[in-house]
């Protein structure tokens, strides 16, 4: 149907030319197959990476929630808060604890002197 | 602004690729004709006219309807066999140097030997088809000679015509219809013999 549309559209601009005697000496019968060919051709390359990258995005965009959402789960805070207020006066400290870090530790990456040697 | 156009420009913009085609039959030769203003030479004049059809394809979409769509048409046209001229000055100045050194114009044989090599039966041979239809035309009924005349050949819209000839609109668009329809019928018949 579209071809004989096409060759009933071309016979009439055919027909007005001729009778208007405005027409080119010589055309080339595959004058819009060759126009439409690379059209065509064209066409194909920039649809395809336009539809790779969208499904990029897409995938990108899936992975995104997708972690959020698992991240967001897992580190949800689960802890009960009381109720009511806890009174607890007598918290001992460690008696372990100190502010001094240990002197063997300190000593660990550094060359091994005689005096530090006696801390094993 | 009505523009013919429109809706086949809307249909290709919204991915009926093909529907391009309509456009390139309906003005392949008024673009010809006016790049071989330029070019002098019908080969060069149809590489240019299938140059401006492609890129008038490209941006398409940049296309407002502020104007009629052939008007556009019609500047991309001629930028392009200005261009045309431009990049042939150059590639002429180029062989100009490289016969001066005894090189010769490589490239410039292979685009002529190419050319060339197209056979005449892939050709429409235009001047022998004007003859068919001016023929045809010539024995035409006077009063379908006449609505052809107005229409086709003066360019007047339904309207001017129904005030010239004092007929209904009706009659003029079925005798029209049926003075194409005789001079294409003709035309195809011509075209296949060929």
């Amino acid at each position: 149907m579209m071809n004989k549309d096409l060759r009933k559209l071309e016979l009439l601009q055919f027909v007005k030319a001729f009778l208007k005697k405005e027409y080119p000496s010589t055309l080339s019968k595959k004058f819009s197959k060759r126009i439409m060919s690379r059209i065509n051709k064209e066409t194909t390359y920039t649809i395809r990476p336009f539809f790779q990258n969208t499904l990029r995005i897409a995938s990108a965009v899936t992975f995104a929630v997708v972690t959020l959402f698992l991240l967001q789960s897992f580190t949800a805070d689960d802890i009960e808060y009381s109720k009511s207020t806890i009174n607890n006066p007598n918290i001992i400290p460690s008696r372990n604890v100190i502010n001094k870090p240990d002197e063997c530790e300190r000593n660990q990456n550094q060359e091994i002197k005689s005096d530090t040697i006696n801390c094993k | 602004m009505i523009d013919d156009d429109k809706d086949t420009i809307n249909n290709i913009i919204n991915g009926d690729v093909d529907a391009f085609e309509i456009i390139i039959k309906k003005y392949q030769l008024r673009i010809i004709n006016l790049c071989f203003k330029y070019t002098k030479n019908y080969s060069d004049a149809e590489e240019v006219a299938q140059e401006s059809f492609f890129k008038a394809f490209s941006s398409l979409k940049k296309f407002r309807f502020e104007s009629k769509f052939y008007s556009w048409l019609h500047r991309i046209a001629i930028n392009c066999s200005l261009n045309f001229i431009n990049s042939k000055e150059k590639t002429k100045e180029r062989e100009t140097i490289s016969e001066n050194f005894g090189l010769s114009g490589i490239d410039s044989i292979k685009v002529t030997t190419l050319r060339d090599t197209e056979s005449p039966f892939e050709n429409y041979n235009m001047v022998n088809l004007a003859q068919t239809i001016e023929n045809a035309y010539e024995v035409l009924p006077e009063e379908l000679k006449l609505m052809v005349k107005l229409r086709d050949i003066d360019d007047m819209s339904y309207d001017e015509i129904v005030k010239i000839t004092s007929m209904p609109v009706g009659t003029v668009k079925s005798r029209l219809h049926r003075a194409r329809n005789i001079l294409m019928k003709k035309l195809d018949n011509k075209i296949d013999d060929e």
